[in-house]
């Protein structure tokens, strides 16, 4: 993508990948500051808490505390290095001061599978994947990590609310080449601008539960300092946690 | 040959021992891990030393055989003037255009045959870049600049089905036939197109479905995907170049019915079979859909590492030469699907540095090496033999006797393939592999098998539909994709504002009803389609063979690069050819390499992953029954393998070599 045509109509829509990537890869053959021309953010999906159904917790709290007493014997779920829910996990393990044992996946799907099926114990991940089984009750569900509730999951508590500090959310944004022109790049914004406010999108986006981000987010100015900012936020975790994809 | 050994058997046994010695060391350089938390380097390092000491076998069985006719020397010329157009293609079409690059490229490989005059070769060339941009560019939308650095290319097919789609939004029935239509017909053209795959195919057009009603876009999307296991027999029993893994089971014996002068028979059985498939696989559904997917659950980790153990013993039956080659080609399979980065550490294994080849190696790529590409070669050996492939062409129908022959395949394999495809965990994968080795194992004439036996098209063709079907199950009822495809399905009904989970059933029962309808429909349309096509078919297959060749060459270039536009997938395809053409030649068969393949990164996923779970303690093998009785039934395959040799003092009872 780094090195694709400049024109305009090669574009990349990618998400927080784009923040971990430089710590997690060592030898990364791109840039994702200079090598890319920020157009907007486009959403940040919420994630949430989930467990298999008959695991012992009930509420945030007794699964902070049963995790703190059982450590290693603790099984989270990812769906591969660099997803989401691997990111969130080390948040999770970081905030708990407590080390589980990490099972990954190729993908959420097969990850979710094994949560249903009982042979995992939990994973933290994206709404998108989450809603529809926490709504069937196939899955014990703890809490979301925005600031607020959402409005499709109103009984769920933010993990804010049970006392732990986690603020996550998997932010998309869309890239087009380095050295784009300019009036190619205003022209992209007013389009994705259009297109957040789009009714269809913004249901479409509210089922699964999110949101499109507001008219002052969706700009290059935003994209710019949220992908400048994430990188130093994953850095910090990353190192900490001595995980690395290479 | 001077010395008292096989070349043979001392040149294939150099070989492994080579490749295994090449994954072991390596492997020296990851972490082996412990039990609890196997490292990437384990799987490697075993597997690495098993293939070095079957290698040793293989070569030390070739005492007192010394070989009793010379073999023909390889065609230097034509091989080097094939490799080197891949190589070409693999460099060039990123930057100097998709028709340049193509015309050059089958200049030179219509080169690479004797027969063939610099003139004749100029004009094939030119038809050939008119029909490759006219397939590729024109109909299906890839997006590679026509003349060098320039402007992209637009699809016709998207735009077309888009417009018409929007002309026919009045009556619901009408346009849901007609877009299961569009999606069947889709698939099958994709489908006998090697490299195009159901995931791109169905990648490229996911988002021209957001203006269709859910049911509609589920319908055709659907379509693509089971229209394209049907195609996908086309051209591997036709030119032994098979689209994916399940048509390379196919390939073994229809390629040589099709030889033969038996493609029509051929066809007409993988037509056939896979209709009775689809039926079958779209009734369970029906009714069974919600249990079956349920009981699919309690098949976990260990179970499907056993699962995947038994289908690689019994795959041995794939190959009708040694058994030790047979077992050596599955290794060194399993290692080549080893490379790529390890999913549990992220540690890049076997990459050599290139960042192309973290995300592992290309199945289709290696497919068409070792299948297309090999046979290429092997042709060049003996040209004015080969000239045309067809000898006689005797019928086009089955005889009563074929029907008889195939009534039994059909249900058995349509049977396995229905219970495999259920499993999420991709048990889709081994249907058609494992309903060829039940159909060897029972048949009365097993050494009938990989000379044009039409049971071994009649039970893989049937296993990998049925699968195609029921591997839906997991997906409607829990939300949970087998595979990459049904992975493309989540997104498409995320795109529809639905997400797919247990609640579909009762949210939106006229969609799910609607689609498995729809599944059936679209079956009885693939069989009116592809039967009449069969003669179309063989016809084709009366074009001389040096005229034939450089299209293969060519449509694996391009269809390979197509898939993730990388050219690495190309060099892997002049790579793999190569590779397949030495082992061929040395008399290992590429079929067992294959399965391997596929199924090494799912045999080491699974065992790390009961092991993390069972916190290192291998018993939990032994103490869950299902994956303790598929262990049992693996030895049980291996004693029944290895006890007539023993029996008949090695008398080689399993080597029915030509």
């Amino acid at each position: 993508m780094a090195v694709a045509p400049n024109d305009g109509y090669t574009l990349l829509l990618h998400h927080i990948g784009m923040s971990t990537a430089p710590t997690l890869y060592r030898s990364l053959p791109y840039d994702p500051i200079t090598d890319f021309a920020p157009i907007g953010l486009i959403t940040s999906v919420p994630m949430t808490l989930v467990a298999r159904k008959d695991f012992e917790p009930n509420t945030l709290a007794e699964l902070a505390a049963y995790i703190k007493a059982n450590g290693e014997n603790v099984t989270y779920a990812n769906a591969g290095i660099g997803s989401a829910s691997q990111l969130c996990g080390m948040l999770l393990m970081d905030a708990l001061d407590t080390q589980m044992t990490t099972v990954p996946y190729q993908g959420a799907g097969p990850a979710m599978t094994d949560i249903i099926g009982g042979q995992i114990d939990m994973i933290c991940d994206q709404t998108t994947n989450t809603t529809s089984q926490i709504r069937a009750g196939e899955v014990k569900a703890y809490g979301v990590t925005t600031l607020t509730r959402l409005p499709n999951l109103p009984d769920l508590p933010t993990v804010k609310e049970g006392g732990l500090e986690i603020e996550i959310g998997v932010w998309h944004g869309l890239y087009a080449p380095a050295g784009t022109d300019a009036a190619i790049i205003a022209k992209l914004e007013a389009s994705l601008q259009k297109a957040l406010t789009n009714e269809t999108v913004v249901s479409r986006f509210a089922e699964l539960g999110t949101l499109p981000v507001t008219a002052e987010e969706a700009t290059p100015a935003a994209l710019t300092q949220t992908t400048a900012s994430q990188i130093e936020l994953w850095r910090a975790v990353i190192e900490a946690a001595g995980v690395y994809a290479d | 040959m001077v010395s008292n050994f096989s070349t043979k058997d001392l040149v294939s046994g150099g070989i492994f021992v080579a490749a295994g010695a090449y994954f072991a060391i390596e492997a020296l350089n990851y972490e082996t891990g412990t039990a609890f938390r196997m490292g990437p380097g384990f799987m490697p390092l075993l597997l690495g030393s098993v293939l070095v000491a079957l290698g040793l076998g293989i070569a030390a069985s070739g005492w007192k055989k010394p070989d009793a006719e010379k073999p023909l020397a390889p065609p230097w010329r034509g091989m080097a003037l094939i490799i080197g157009v891949i190589v070409f293609f693999g460099l060039t079409i990123r930057g100097s255009g998709f028709v340049p690059v193509v015309l050059i490229g089958s200049f030179a490989a219509a080169m690479a045959s004797r027969l063939n005059s610099p003139l004749f070769s100029i004009i094939l060339a030119v038809a050939l870049t008119v029909m490759c941009t006219l397939i590729f560019v024109v109909g299906l939308g890839m997006s590679v600049p026509m003349f060098g650095p320039g402007s992209g290319s637009r699809s016709a097919i998207m735009d077309i089905i888009a417009s018409l789609g929007s002309g026919f939004s009045v009556a619901l029935d009408p346009i849901n036939i007609f877009y299961c239509f569009i999606g069947v017909l889709l698939g099958t053209l994709v489908g006998v197109l090697p490299g195009i795959g159901p995931t791109a195919t169905i990648a490229m057009l996911l988002p021209i479905t957001f203006s269709l009603s859910p049911a509609t876009a589920l319908i055709m999307l659907a379509g693509i995907y089971y229209g394209a296991q049907y195609g996908g027999s086309t051209t591997a029993i036709l030119i032994n170049l098979p689209g994916e893994s399940s048509s390379a089971v196919t390939a073994i014996d229809g390629y040589q019915m099709a030889k033969k002068g038996r493609a029509g028979p051929a066809l007409a059985t993988a037509a056939l079979g896979s209709f009775f498939a689809g039926t079958v696989g779209t009734l369970l559904l029906a009714f069974f859909a919600p249990p079956l997917a349920r009981a699919a659950l309690n098949f976990r980790a260990p179970e499907y590492f056993a699962l995947i153990v038994l289908g690689l013993l019994v795959s041995i039956a794939l190959a009708h030469g040694s058994i030790l080659k047979a077992l050596a080609m599955i290794v060194l399979g399993l290692l080549l699907g080893m490379v790529g980065q390890d999913i549990y550490t992220g540690q890049p294994r076997f990459t050599m540095g290139i960042h192309e080849l973290y995300s592992g190696l290309n199945f289709v790529s290696l497919a068409v090496g070792v299948f297309g590409v090999a046979e290429i070669l092997r042709n060049l050996e003996n040209e004015k033999g080969r000239d045309v492939m067809v000898k006689a062409v005797k019928n086009l129908w089955l005889s009563k006797d074929d029907f008889k022959r195939i009534a039994a395949p059909v249900i058995r394999g349509t049977a396995l393939g229905s219970v495999l495809g259920i499993l999420p965990g991709g048990g889709h994968i081994l249907a058609s592999f494992a309903s060829y080795s039940a159909e060897k194992r029972l048949s009365k004439t097993p050494e009938e098998f990989g000379h044009g036996a039409i049971e071994g098209v009649a039970g893989p063709e049937s296993a990998n539909n049925a699968a195609a079907q029921t591997s839906f199950i997991p997906l409607m009822t829990l939300g949970i994709p087998a595979h990459p495809v049904m992975a493309l399905m989540v997104g498409a009904f995320i795109l529809q504002g639905i997400t797919p989970g247990p609640n579909v059933i009762n949210d939106q029962p006229a969609l799910f009803w609607g689609i498995i309808a729809s599944m059936w429909i679209g079956n009885v349309l693939l069989v009116l389609l592809n039967l009449p096509l069969i003669g179309l078919w063989v016809k084709m297959l009366s074009i001389p063979y040096r005229a034939l060749f450089p299209a293969i060459v060519l449509f694996a270039c391009i269809g390979c690069f197509s898939i993730n536009q990388n050219i690495y997938d190309v060099f892997a395809i002049g790579f793999f050819g190569v590779v397949g053409y030495v082992l061929i030649r040395f008399g290992c068969e590429p079929a067992p390499l294959l399965l391997g393949f596929v199924l090494g990164p799912l045999l080491e996923e699974h065992l790390r992953r009961a092991m993390i779970i069972s916190r290192g303690d291998p018993m939990v093998f032994l103490e869950r029954p299902i994956s303790a009785t598929l262990l049992g039934l693996a030895l049980l395959a291996v004693i029944i393998a290895v006890l007539p040799s023993i029996r008949r003092k090695r008398k080689e009872v399993f080597v029915e070599d030509d």
